[in-house]
């Protein structure tokens, strides 16, 4: 009778247990703070930064390095799906671009300053991303609603002011272009931004995300072009500068 | 005998434009100034090495206008020890506030013509005044101070993703119309010469995971806000490391 029962229980059991079997046992990247996996919906304020190079693709000229700073999160959701997270807003700086050289330009008999700019308009942030492993053991995050204005500035003088010859009023906080800017954006499947993960050891030696060759490209100027990014950026856990690293499951 | 005469007084006229020329050619961090150290090792006069801040803020008003708020901060620039062995000195050069917290701007959803927006406090700084200068400041005996000038925010309770352009004008959104639709008046923040300036002090970390701080204290300087009829400061602190290898940054009189 007790073997008949458990014949009977045996399936109910075996499915019940593989109901509660926690996340992480589900094959898919999940991220984790100092080794131990991240909680189920806890949200870790994440920070990056790195010099990253960014240049037409195929290439033209000498890519144009920037220093970056970014800050977000990453989480893995409820239900043991793939880790998430977000860019929730970034500042790209210190750029040099070999036709935006550094130096004084005069317009209306004032001097500005030459500033080479990637900006990012805040109605598109943040920037969603998930973890994919779309080789064995090589995870990715997979970043979209990329939006990158890329241009050749004068530094402090406004487009209000210099187009219009009146002071910056609300909304007009935009340096004056000296040339057209390009707009090079992540669209659905074609376009998208997937560095790869690099696990890292410590603080002082951190993960990093590594835009190789399978990294992806931006569409830029509705698609004319496409642009590459490379170089790499370091990943730290924003509170205590924790280790965070990516492991399946 | 005649010759260790000469020797003598030879030495003695001529010690003290020895003490001169030993002064002079000094090494300028033993003249008594603030300066930068990397791992723990002065950086050579002239060298910028850039740095990373991050931290959350708050920033605490005078009575009277927007409540407390609370956001994570990022920023990079450089620092560097002047030629010539003045105090050291360096710029934020870029800087971002995001998730922030704020009493009279809850995040939740908003509807504006029928459509619906989440409510999101902000605060930049706008980007013709994004590049703000710091220099070494020692206002007490072994209390120094990064004096941080230049600095402009606009903090305010915006709409996103809509645009001002597309809230209040009906239009998709331009060159140079990338702001967020303020949802109330907006307030401007600044530091002003001498008046209004930004004073957080070094604490010394020890390593890339405990690294050294600019702690915004009671004696951190105030913000001028309104054009002047309100005033406010930053609470909390900022990490502060080598942008390049995580190195630490420190302080120290010479």
């Amino acid at each position: 009778m007790s073997t008949k029962f458990l014949a009977v229980l045996a399936p109910v059991i075996a499915v019940a247990a593989l109901a509660a079997m926690p996340a992480v046992s589900q094959a898919a990247p999940h991220y984790y703070r100092n080794g131990v996996l991240i909680p189920e919906g806890v949200k870790v304020p994440t920070l990056e930064w790195g010099t990253l190079g960014i240049e037409p693709a195929p290439q033209l000229g000498i890519p144009t390095p920037c220093a970056n700073v970014a800050g977000g999160f990453v989480e893995n959701p409820m239900g043991g799906e793939a880790g998430v997270g977000a860019t929730e807003d970034l500042a790209t700086y210190r750029c040099e671009n070999a036709e935006c050289p550094a130096g004084l330009i005069e317009l209306a008999g004032k001097e500005y300053e030459k500033v080479f700019e990637i900006t990012y308009p805040p109605q598109d942030l943040p920037w969603p991303s998930v973890l994919i492993e779309p080789e064995a053991g090589k995870f990715r995050v997979d970043t979209s609603g990329v939006v990158e204005q890329i241009g050749c500035y004068a530094t402090p003088l406004t487009r209000a002011e210099g187009e219009r010859e009146t002071p910056s009023g609300p909304g007009e906080d935009e340096l004056l272009p000296l040339g057209a800017t390009v707009t090079c954006v992540t669209t659905p499947q074609e376009h998208e931004q997937t560095p790869l993960v690099e696990k890292g050891a410590s603080a002082g030696s951190p993960s990093k995300l590594v835009f190789d060759t399978k990294a992806g490209t931006l569409s830029c100027a509705g698609g004319a072009f496409e642009s590459v990014t490379h170089k790499s950026l370091k990943l730290v856990g924003y509170t205590a500068s924790e280790l965070i690293t990516v492991k399946n499951p | 005998m005649k010759t260790t005469t000469v020797s003598k007084r030879l030495v003695a006229i001529l010690a003290p434009f020895v003490v001169l020329v030993a002064l002079a050619a000094m090494p300028a961090v033993s003249q008594a100034a603030p300066h930068y150290y990397r791992n723990g090792v002065l950086i050579p006069e002239g060298a910028k090495v850039p740095i990373l801040e991050w931290g959350q803020l708050s920033f605490e008003p005078e009575p009277g206008f927007n409540p407390f708020w609370n956001c994570r901060t990022a920023s990079g620039g450089y620092v560097e020890n002047p030629v010539g062995g003045g105090d050291g000195t360096g710029a934020i050069e870029d800087f971002t506030a995001y998730g922030c917290g704020n009493a009279e701007c809850p995040a939740g959803l908003i509807e504006i013509a029928g459509r619906q927006y989440e409510k999101v406090f902000q605060y930049f700084s706008p980007p013709q005044d994004g590049r703000w200068a710091t220099a070494l400041t020692e206002p007490e005996a072994g209390k120094i101070r990064t004096t941080i000038s230049g600095v402009v925010l606009t903090a305010g309770c915006y709409a996103t993703p809509l645009t001002r352009a597309e809230g209040e004008l009906g239009k998709t959104t331009g060159p140079g119309e990338d702001e967020l639709l303020p949802l109330a008046a907006t307030a401007t923040c600044v530091t002003t010469p001498s008046e209004h300036e930004l004073t957080p002090l070094n604490e010394k970390g020890i390593s890339a995971s405990s690294p050294s701080k600019l702690t915004f204290d009671a004696h951190s300087g105030t913000f001028s806000c309104f054009g002047g009829r309100e005033s406010g400061r930053f609470l909390k602190s900022l990490k502060v490391i080598g942008y390049t290898g995580s190195e630490l940054i420190t302080v120290k009189n010479p």
